[in-house]
């Protein structure tokens, strides 16, 4: 919907210029050799390499977008193509087989290229024209079609010799005194030709015939080619066409062969159509005509099925019809054949039938082939055959009333008929008399918009015609023609007089509302056009092109709520058509969300603008009541634009609106997939709050009471729910009823403590998240039952929730922390906590930020700890929890830990929390951020203090198991980086309180049972850099280090465990209390451990420790016995002494 | 759509011309004058307007912006970008000079305006005392422009000095870059 690709035209005419000059750089390289010496002539490449090839290729391609951006180069880039070829030309013989390709091929596939990007005729121009070259091109499209011919020629090389033979056949001399040799080989062609043909003309014949069904754009230019050697005034002598056509013709007519490919069947055609554009053989028009006129109707030929020979046919019945039409005033050969048949009425009829085509070419083709005819029929028949394109308009429209009603039209027709109407306003040729139908039929065609059973919409395609076709009435119509179109007669417009204001109505609503950005483009520009045309008619027209324009409304939600608003502003005519606009298809109807939302939102932003809410709730009101319950969507939008209009001013009279309570239960009396898609439910939720909010606003007591028990049952539904749309919009929602109900005096019923309390326990002991929402209200209404959160029922509410955080289903973990969250965040208003409540909280959050479940979606436990993050930067910003210190530090530390998370989403989030509350000083913007050697210096530095706190710094330390153990590369190396700088900061003893902590870390690890791989990875890093070490001599535990360690990979089977492990000896041997220890286990390990892997790592550490040689000679791979010598040895000379 | 449209218009040797300068230069009075319209009866331009001439086979809608009013809205639409600028100077304006090159310079390096021309009018020629070409080359730092192929043509809306040639240039710009044929 919104077009991202849009600066693709800018991004192309900045790299041009490079792109351009690396081309004729590379050119040259591709085409000669190097100068062997300065006086000599260059010598053509007889082959080049692919790649260079592909390279010169790939700089062309990019212009195809903008190929105005080449031309100015043409005459560098092409002469010297064409003149190494021409070098080339005599050389070619060698048919070497290798991954180069040959001279010929690679220039003709640049030529190619540059006719694909930039046109043919205009390359084609830049041809060599004398006429010597003939003989030598159509002996080399000789050679390389003869079917002896050894190697597969591309086809760009046929397609380039062939359209440049068709140049050289402009050649003025008779083509019987350029050569006079006979065809090489002479092949039996099965045509008769007339008999004085030069041979020259028969080769060109033959070749001509031979390209003419291949499958590839060599059929084009075999056409072109033929077509031109036919219109020669020599070969016109000689009456070659009516040979060719007789001939073309022939093969049309014969009976289906089944083995024809459509190439076959579409060559002749293409020649035909050739022949019928050219002015030069008007005689054998007739007979084409009659032709295709038969195959047009004979089902089951390629002229009915096939988009290409439609178009073909199209296209020859166009040149057939305005060749006669133009040969009338000249007396003509034609001009008899136009008068004695009805050919006139019947390509027109063919047309008009081509417009509905199911081929999108095939209608643009129609389209413009009866603007061009209209061009040349007399003015009152011009007239009639638009009149015909407009009465086809209605044909599928029921004519009650104004209302514009398509549901029931073909959007195929209406697309070719609406671009037919904008072709003959953009070439004028439409009588100004016609302006008011066909700016009408406009208009409609404007709001063109059909819904497919699956959702998706059609008529994007006739809205962009209608564009255009308004485009170019403003562009080729006078200010006064315009003036005396009689605007009475538009339908489909909101009743705007003159004729341009109508239109430019129009326009504001399709930029502001239509669903395609290039619509909206589309619609701007034209409106754009229509001002600037036409000065002083549109009121307020430059304030309006400057608002409703190409940048503003690219982007659909800033056209539906800003460019609207400031368009509305203008003039009340324009607020009128916007709002009823916005309650149609484009606006409230839409069938997505977000639009819906978008014009909800600028529906109630438009009902402020002169204090006009009433007016739009009334109007919205209406819709409701009209609209059935069936249509999801838009009572979606109605609802939600309710609600919207409603918060804009809780003043407002909702004396009609209550009733809707009603028809909304009727609305949710089950959540099918498509209601829940909708989000009807949610819109519900924000209407009853609206409506609520109002009541206590204003004073429609009785009626705003006897809803209740109905307000009631609706949320006991609603809070029975789980989706997250619904679930956003439950805390005002309860709050709002409770409010609502305490001002009654009456009881809370549904949303009562142990109402929702029982339910919750129940409900969470359940796989489904069903009642989701109940736990969402508790969490909302926590502080709202007492005071705050003090006492019995907020300490109930609290602890249930806090239940749920321990609960198996890590869905209904983030749930619960999420409602604790509420329960938080309800706190905002007061400044104090019950201290046991506060404790709770802080437990369950500490939990849910140490949640680390995996299962088969992955880390899931991410989803806790993300919620517990979002908690815990609401309680930090709470006035009421920072009396509870203790709380507090329980959850910091947990920040602390996170934010050297390995995850890179929660180490973001806990990192912006840190920036926010605790002291750091990198800024966190995004990922990248929070990735750098910088931010992980920052968030250790914790560790650098003497004086801070001792669960802060296990925090940190255990934040780095995640990010320095074991995670991605980069990430890896930036933590350890800083890592090894902090320890290498800190004093000895310092780093002592460290590793004591760490050892302690680890044994916990152990105890929990956790994976400890990363910690020991950790570990080895630090051992690797000699940093544990400084400790050697001190009276640090290492005992009980090494105990750990033994104990982590016990019996383990996790191979990088192991290795881990056995790198974290390797260090611990540094120490001399360790040291005999550590190579006994290792040796052990090289005599017990099953895995070869291990072993030889296990003896590399051995070597790295003692250096005892023995072991290098050894394969430890082979089975632990033959090696059992080596290990005895080793330990009686190394543990011993 | 678009594709096709962009074919008809170089077919149709169509070209989009923006006329820009700063208020009171002369802008619409180049245009009327252009156009063999009453040149004594122009008031400011409120908004814009869009003019067709026909000049030498060519199709030039020129697009007379007001000078007060901001531009963007006008480089670029669906249905064309421009092709051309005109930037109309006020010869006697001389106080205003340094604004004028800003604005100018501004103007250029929007992306969207990247591939068109710029031609200079040095409009008011006929009022003595005025400035000459090259204090207008110079103060507006018309030689450090290299983004833009560019042109000055001094020029006097009430004489009609050089409008004609100015189109010219246009025309004969456009044949260089866009029109082959």
């Amino acid at each position: 919907m919104e077009s991202p690709d849009e600066e693709d035209d800018v991004k192309l005419i900045k790299a041009s210029a490079s792109l351009l000059s690396d081309l004729e750089s590379a050119l040259p390289l591709l085409l000669w050799r190097p100068a062997a010496t300065a006086a000599g002539k260059q010598r053509v490449h007889t082959r080049v390499k692919q790649r260079d090839l592909d390279y010169v290729i790939k700089l062309i391609e990019p212009f195809q977008g903008e190929p105005q951006l080449l031309d100015a180069r043409l005459k560098y880039l092409l002469p010297p193509l064409v003149e190494a070829y021409l070098a080339y030309l005599p050389l070619t013989g060698g048919n070497r087989a290798d991954r180069h390709v040959d001279l010929e091929t690679a220039v003709c596939t640049i030529l190619y290229t540059l006719c694909k990007v930039r046109g043919h005729k205009v390359i084609v121009r830049f041809f060599s024209n004398e006429a010597r070259y003939l003989e030598p091109l159509v002996e080399r499209l000789e050679r390389t079609t003869a079917p002896k011919c050894d190697v597969d020629v591309a086809w760009q090389v046929h397609y380039v010799l062939l359209l440049w033979l068709s140049h050289l056949l402009l050649t003025p001399f008779d083509l019987s005194s350029i050569s006079e040799t006979k065809p090489a080989i002479s092949q039996a062609l099965n045509l008769e030709l007339p008999a004085e043909l030069p041979p020259v003309a028969i080769r060109c014949v033959t070749v001509g015939l031979h390209h003419l069904p291949s499958a590839t754009k060599a059929q084009d230019a075999a056409a072109a080619m033929l077509v031109r050697l036919s219109a020669r005034p020599d070969m016109q002598k000689l009456h070659l066409g009516d040979s060719l056509v007789r001939y073309a013709i022939q093969s049309l007519t014969a009976d289906g062969n089944e083995s024809t490919t459509i190439y076959q069947q579409l060559a002749p055609l293409r020649f035909l159509s050739g022949i019928a554009a050219s002015s030069e053989m008007g005689h054998l028009v007739p007979q084409i005509y009659r032709t295709c006129l038969r195959l047009s109707v004979n089902e089951g030929s390629p002229a009915t099925g096939n988009a290409v020979a439609k178009m073909l046919v199209i296209k020859t019945f166009r040149s057939v019809a305005i060749l006669s039409l133009r040969a009338v005033p000249a007396e003509g050969p034609l001009a008899s054949f136009l008068q004695t048949t009805s050919v006139l009425e019947d390509v027109i009829d063919y047309l008009l039938r081509s417009l509905r085509d199911r081929d999108t070419p095939v209608r643009y083709v129609a389209a413009k082939s009866i603007s061009l005819i209209v061009l040349d029929l007399d003015p009152d028949m011009g007239h009639e055959v638009i009149q015909a394109v407009l009465d086809s308009f209605l044909e599928d429209m029921p004519r009650t009333g104004g209302v514009l009603d398509v549901r029931a039209a073909d959007p195929l027709r209406w697309h070719g008929q609406t671009l037919t109407l904008a072709h003959s306003l953009f070439k004028r040729t439409a009588s100004p008399a016609q302006l008011s139908s066909i700016i009408n039929t406009l208009i409609a065609a404007l709001q063109f918009e059909q819904r497919t059973t699956t959702g998706s919409t059609l008529g994007t395609n006739v809205r962009d015609a209608a564009n255009f076709g308004i485009w170019s009435v403003s562009r080729r119509y006078t200010t006064a023609e315009l003036l005396r179109v009689d605007a009475t007669s538009l339908h489909f417009s909101c009743g705007e007089v003159p004729v341009l204001l109508a239109v430019a109505t129009q326009l504001i609503l399709s930029a502001c509302l239509d669903p395609a950005g290039n619509i909206r483009r589309g619609s701007s520009a034209a409106l754009q056009e229509l001002v600037g045309r036409h000065p002083n008619q549109v009121h307020e027209g430059i304030s309006l092109v400057q608002i409703v324009e190409y940048q503003a409304v690219g982007l659909r939600r800033r056209a539906t709520i800003d460019v609207s608003n400031n368009a509305a502003v203008l003039r009340c005519n324009y607020w009128e058509a916007l709002v009823e606009g916005l309650l149609g298809w484009r606006g409230i109807g839409s069938p997505d969300v977000a639009s819906r939302e978008a014009a909800a939102t600028s529906l109630a932003k438009l009902s402020t603008i002169d204090g006009r809410t009433q007016d739009v709730i009334d109007r919205l009101a209406e819709h409701l009541t009209e609209c059935p319950p069936s249509e999801a969507e838009v009572l979606h939008g109605l609802l939600l634009s309710v609600s919207n209009a409603l918060d804009t001013d809780y003043k407002v009279s909702t004396v009609g609106l209550w009733p809707l309570i009603e028809r909304l239960t009727q609305f949710l009396s089950n959540f099918t997939p498509r209601i829940l898609r909708s989000e009807l439910p949610a819109a519900a939720a924000q209407l009853i709050t609206s409506l609520c909010r109002c009541r206590l606003q204003n004073g429609d007591r009785d009626e705003a009471d006897d809803q209740i028990p109905l307000i009631e049952s609706l949320v006991e539904r609603l809070t029975a729910r789980q989706e997250e749309s619904v679930l956003r919009h439950l805390p005002a929602l309860v709050q709002a009823l409770l409010a609502l109900r305490r001002e009654a005096k009456q009881p809370l019923g549904a949303i009562g403590v142990q109402t929702l309390c029982k339910k919750v326990a129940t409900d969470t002991s359940k796989t489904t998240l069903g009642g989701a929402g109940r736990l969402i209200a508790l969490g909302a209404l926590a502080a709202a039952y007492g005071s705050g959160l003090h006492g019995e029922k907020a300490e109930t509410v609290v602890r249930t929730l806090a239940a749920v955080v321990n609960s198996a289903g890590v869905d209904w973990r983030v749930i619960g922390v999420r409602a604790l969250r509420l329960a938080v965040q309800s706190t905002s208003t007061s400044s104090t906590i019950d201290g046991n409540i506060a404790n709770t909280i802080a437990q369950a959050l500490h939990r849910g930020l140490h949640d680390y479940t995996i299962d088969e979606r992955g880390d899931v436990g991410s989803l806790v700890r993300l919620e517990a993050i979002a908690a815990v930067v609401d309680i930090l910003s709470s006035a009421a929890f920072s009396q509870q210190a203790e709380s507090v530090r329980l959850l910091q530390s947990g920040i602390f830990r996170l934010s050297l998370e390995k995850l890179d989403r929660v180490r973001v989030q806990a990192a912006m929390c840190r920036r926010r509350f605790l002291q750091s000083r990198e800024p966190v913007t995004d990922i990248a951020s929070v990735s750098t050697y910088e931010y992980f210096c920052d968030a250790m530095s914790p560790l650098l203090s003497n004086s801070a706190d001792a669960s802060e710094q296990r925090a940190v330390l255990e934040g780095c198991i995640s990010c320095a153990g074991v995670c991605a590369e980069a990430l890896l190396q930036a933590s350890r980086a800083a890592l090894a700088k902090t320890l290498d900061a800190v004093d000895d003893e310092l780093l002592a309180d460290h590793l004591t902590a760490f050892a302690a870390v680890l044994k916990a690890m152990l105890i929990a049972r956790s994976d400890m791989h990363p910690a020991l990875e950790l570990l080895a890093f630090l051992l690797n850099m000699q940093i544990p070490q400084r400790l050697a001599d001190t009276d640090f535990k290492w005992r009980g280090l090494l105990s750990t360690i033994q104990k982590s990979h016990h019996k383990s089977n996790d191979i990088p465990k192991i290795l881990a492990a056995v790198h974290v000896y390797q260090g611990l041997a540094d120490v001399a209390v360790l040291r005999g220890d550590v190579v006994r286990k290792l040796a052990s390990m090289l005599k017990t451990n099953p895995y070869p892997r291990v072993r030889v790592t296990v003896a590399e550490a051995l070597f790295l420790a003692t250096g005892y040689e023995e072991l290098k000679a050894k394969d430890w791979t082979k089975p632990v016995k033959e090696n059992a010598d080596v290990v005895e040895t080793l330990l009686q000379k190394h543990v011993i002494d | 759509m678009l594709s096709i449209l962009r074919k008809a218009r170089l077919k149709d040797k169509e070209m989009r011309i923006l006329m820009l300068g700063l208020d009171n230069a002369g802008k619409t009075t180049i245009v009327k004058k252009i156009m063999n319209e009453d040149v004594n009866s122009v008031s400011p331009t409120l908004g814009f307007i869009i003019k067709t001439i026909d000049y030498d086979g060519y199709k030039l809608n020129i697009w007379d912006v007001g000078g007060q009013k901001t531009l963007r809205t006008y480089w670029k639409n669906y249905f064309e970008k421009t092709d051309t600028l005109i930037w109309v100077v006020d010869a006697t304006d001389r106080e205003r000079l340094v604004d004028c090159r800003q604005e100018l310079h501004g103007l250029l390096v929007q992306e969207r305006l990247m591939g068109a021309s710029l031609l200079v009018f040095k409009n008011k020629s006929d009022v003595s005392g005025c400035m000459t070409e090259n204090d207008i080359r110079e103060g507006l730092q018309l030689d450090n422009i290299q983004t833009h192929r560019w042109h000055i043509l001094p020029c006097s809306a009430m004489t009609g000095q050089n409008l004609q040639q100015g189109l010219a240039w246009v025309v004969q710009d456009a044949k260089d870059r866009l029109f082959l044929y």
